[in-house]
């Protein structure tokens, strides 16, 4: 229960720390990740409920709004959130970064001062946890956990997110049967929701912008169409065809490819257009589509400007090597390392130059697993003996 | 423990995500079919229309319906019938005897020519079935025509609607003529009516979803690929049942196989007798039993003056030309009737040997085996002839596990051989032990 208070006044603290001028504005809805931890949950309620008011003073008035008007989708946010975070950990395993989140808020940002930096790790986190609101909401809207999101079969007409999402066409010429189409309204909400905020009018909120439309699209164009015919004696009379939402495990596997290849990017001299006219209390009367129109230069002349599916960044990455408290990074020490490897899980990279610990350790895990029909999976447990190294 | 959760429920989201839509594009599909089935009867019910109007109605509904469902290469079917009877009508001039063979030949022909020359293979795959129904038709009024069973020729009306019926021209099943003729007389309808389209819909829709969504779910692609084969095998089978149990409604919801006292004598396909079969030789008979039916009668015995060997010979070649010059369907046919034909001499032999109970066929009434169809033996090598039967399904029916695009423009040489050589051409090897068997005995 202590704990849960705790959480609360912390989580209030953190709104007022929102306004600082560099960091992407509208990252604070990231602590919803950890609102379904247990332990910040007092054991008598059941699911996120009681965690109402706390997740409300992170979000902004905006997502409030878009909470209240769409039950049921601020707990599809949060196991978005908290999927990205997973996901993400488990693509930097191995990297010096490692994508750690702070178990209390603090006052502070979920991924730590990092996202302060405009930083290819930023652009990841960016884009990882905007693909994870778009897929978590997507799949909410298809098992029918989402209220307001309804069965539009009327969607031919109407093309909901055009632009920068041209690329993702493709999978919209087929005719979607019924309730299929959750992955438009995964991909309006998570632009809405995750979106508030980055006006576009600063090159950070431009390239937070960028990245977010990125994480989405890769959702989006990871859809696959399966078909399958059906006829007399194996013709095709039939065709019957559905959509399948990608495992969240492959968008994170293409994600981190475009992390590898990120561009850094800088302002154009000139600007296509002048910024919208954004007007908070007239949201609708402006087209907020139009924050989206903007092309990126590449910081070098010679690359080719950044697609809408690669992730930008602003500046170079900070080390990750030692406790740096003014950016949050904790160090690589007491990392664990692969001695074999000459890649950045190796020791040598891993440690930067510092060496390492080797220690033997009896670990306890699941061996001879077997199949039992119809899923399940048993296991025995072994007891096995482990070289771990560790950083030093 | 997390992990497992993570699975089923990620399971169940596949699931989901892959029913439903399914689920939508197939009733979507069945609606078409029933609106215009259930408008043919209820005209037919209500007004009292002469004969030729009957079939004209049928004609025209059926027309619509397919064109409303395949589009503009419905022109062919159509082209398929207006020639077929032309043809018919000159060659009646010329032979009174071999009508049925001409008949048969040219309408074969034809489909090849189409296949081969005319059509791009996606919409021959497309009317490939539609096409099958209608050159059954012929061939069928064609030979009856040759034993005299019509006291005149067809008129085009008579013609034209019965191969166009909306009933059975889309998914068939085939019903001769005359059975057609009397299906659309003034029928007693009453709840089960309606209740019987309700179940075989329903089960043509779990049919659908099994082999969409849960069969090539609950085997995983890791597993040996002998399960794999049998998943892949086992969905296509479900959208064989699906196919059936579809077609039964088209034909129920038109008042067509509808007894006296409302009952339903349509039956296209045994599902329980496919997947549990006791012999390949079922197999064969349940898996389409109109289509069995119909070369039984019009191939088979057709032939039978010119030896058993040929007959059965020639039943094969028509089967597997009229589901066009595909190296696979002749490669799977011609697989089946030797598999079919090993397991048949080596069952009658065994069972004389043995004194068992287990020829292919089960005995009709009394066994005058000494061992009973429920003894422990018979029981035994019943279950292990079953057991080679499900392998022998599992190695035919992979062929038509494809992506998509095959599917849809059909199997090619390379595909049938690469999934055969996959499983090492284990059943052909088996059969051709069971074949060395059966001579040593």
């Amino acid at each position: 229960m202590k704990c849960l208070w705790l959480f609360v006044i912390i989580l209030c603290f953190t709104c007022d720390a929102a306004n600082k001028p560099r960091r992407g504005r509208g990252s604070m809805w990231w602590g919803i990740a950890k609102a379904g931890e247990p332990n910040n949950l007092s054991p008598m309620s059941p699911g996120v409920l009681i965690m109402d008011p706390a997740i409300h003073s992170t979000l902004r008035r905006k997502q409030r709004r878009l909470a209240r008007e769409n039950p049921g989708v601020l707990s599809a946010v949060a196991k978005g959130a908290s999927m990205a975070v997973a996901e993400c950990q488990h693509q930097f395993k191995y990297r010096r970064w490692n994508c750690s989140t702070r178990n209390f808020l603090r006052g502070k940002n979920l991924f730590g001062k990092i996202v302060d930096r405009g930083c290819r790790e930023t652009a990841f986190i960016y884009a990882i946890t905007s693909a994870g609101v778009t897929h978590a909401v997507a799949r909410a809207c298809a098992e029918g956990s989402i209220e307001s999101c309804t069965c539009d079969y009327s969607h031919i007409d109407r093309v909901p997110h055009r632009s920068r999402a041209a690329a993702a066409a493709n999978v919209r010429v087929w005719k979607w049967g019924g309730c299929s189409d959750n992955i438009g309204f995964g991909f309006r909400f998570s632009r809405e929701f995750v979106d508030t905020g980055e006006r576009g009018k600063t090159l950070r909120e431009k390239m937070n912008l960028h990245n977010n439309e990125a994480g989405r699209s890769h959702v989006q164009t990871e859809m696959r169409q399966e078909c399958k015919c059906h006829g007399m004696s194996g013709s095709c009379t039939v065709k019957t065809c559905w959509m399948r939402l990608p495992s969240f495990r492959s968008v994170g596997d293409s994600l981190k490819d475009r992390f590898d290849g990120a561009s850094r990017v800088m302002m154009p001299n000139t600007e296509l257009e002048p910024p919208a006219q954004r007007n908070e209390a007239a949201p609708h009367r402006v087209p907020r589509r139009d924050r989206y129109r903007f092309q990126l230069r590449p910081h070098n002349p010679d690359h080719k400007s950044p697609g809408a599916k690669d992730l930008v960044y602003l500046e170079s990455s900070p080390g990750f090597c030692e406790k740096n408290p003014r950016l949050g990074i904790p160090g690589t020490h007491g990392r664990a390392c692969n001695d074999t490897s000459i890649g950045v899980d190796g020791c040598d990279l891993m440690c930067c130059g510092r060496g390492y610990r080797t220690e033997t350790m009896f670990v306890v895990e699941r061996c001879n697993c077997t199949f039992h029909w119809c899923c399940e999976v048993k296991c025995k447990l072994c007891r096995t003996e482990k070289i771990v190294h560790t950083c030093l | 423990m997390d992990e497992d959760e993570e699975y089923t429920e990620t399971a169940w989201t596949y699931i989901a995500l892959c029913g439903e839509p399914t689920l939508y594009e197939g009733l979507r599909f069945a609606k078409d079919l029933i609106i215009a089935n259930v408008t043919l009867r209820l005209i037919i019910q209500l007004v009292p229309l002469p004969h030729n109007v009957r079939h004209s109605l049928s004609l025209v509904i059926g027309s619509f319906l397919l064109y409303h469902n395949i589009g503009p290469p419905f022109i062919w079917t159509v082209g398929l019938t207006t020639g077929a009877y032309v043809f018919m009508i000159f060659i009646s001039f010329i032979t009174k005897k071999w009508r049925g063979l001409l008949m048969s030949i040219s309408v074969i022909g034809f489909l090849l020519l189409c296949e081969l020359y005319v059509l791009n293979p996606k919409m021959w795959q497309q009317i490939r079935g539609i096409q099958m129904i209608a050159a059954m038709k012929i061939i069928s009024v064609a030979i009856e025509l040759d034993r005299d069973l019509f006291k005149r020729m067809l008129n085009p009306v008579e013609f034209g609607g019965y191969l166009l019926c909306p009933a059975n021209s889309i998914l068939g099943p085939w019903i001769s003529f005359h059975n057609y003729n009397q299906y659309l007389e003034v029928k007693f309808l009453s709840r089960r009516w309606i209740k019987i389209i309700v179940v075989n819909l329903f089960l043509s829709m779990v049919f659908l979803v099994l082999s969409n969504c849960i069969v090539p779910w609950y085997i995983d692609d890791e597993l040996p690929k002998w399960l794999i084969a049998y998943r892949d095998a086992q969905a296509f089978r479900m959208s064989h049942y699906f196919v059936s149990s579809l077609s039964i409604v088209s034909m129920i919801s038109a008042g067509f196989g509808l007894t006296n006292d409302c009952h339903s004598e349509v039956h296209v396909t045994k599902p329980f007798f496919i997947e549990l079969p006791r012999s390949l030789v079922q197999v064969v008979i349940y898996w389409n039993m109109p289509m069995h039916q119909w070369l039984k009668n019009y191939v088979f015995k057709t032939c039978q003056p010119y030896g058993q060997f040929t007959a059965i010979f020639i039943t094969y070649t028509v089967s597997s030309l009229l589901h066009g010059l595909n190296f696979q369907f002749s490669a799977v046919l011609l697989s089946i009737g030797t598999f079919s034909y090993v397991e048949y001499n080596l069952r009658h032999k065994v069972a004389s040997a043995l004194e068992v109970c287990c020829l292919a066929n089960p005995c009709s009434k009394q066994c005058d085996h000494k061992y009973k169809k429920n003894s422990a033996l018979a029981l035994f090598t019943n279950a292990i002839f079953s057991i080679i039967t499900i392998v022998h399904l599992a190695y035919l029916g992979v062929m038509f596990e494809a992506s998509f695009s095959v599917q849809e423009s059909g199997y090619s040489y390379f595909h049938t051989i690469s999934k055969w050589e996959n499983l090492n051409y284990f059943s052909h090897g088996l059969v051709a032990f069971l074949y060395v068997i059966y001579l040593l005995m």
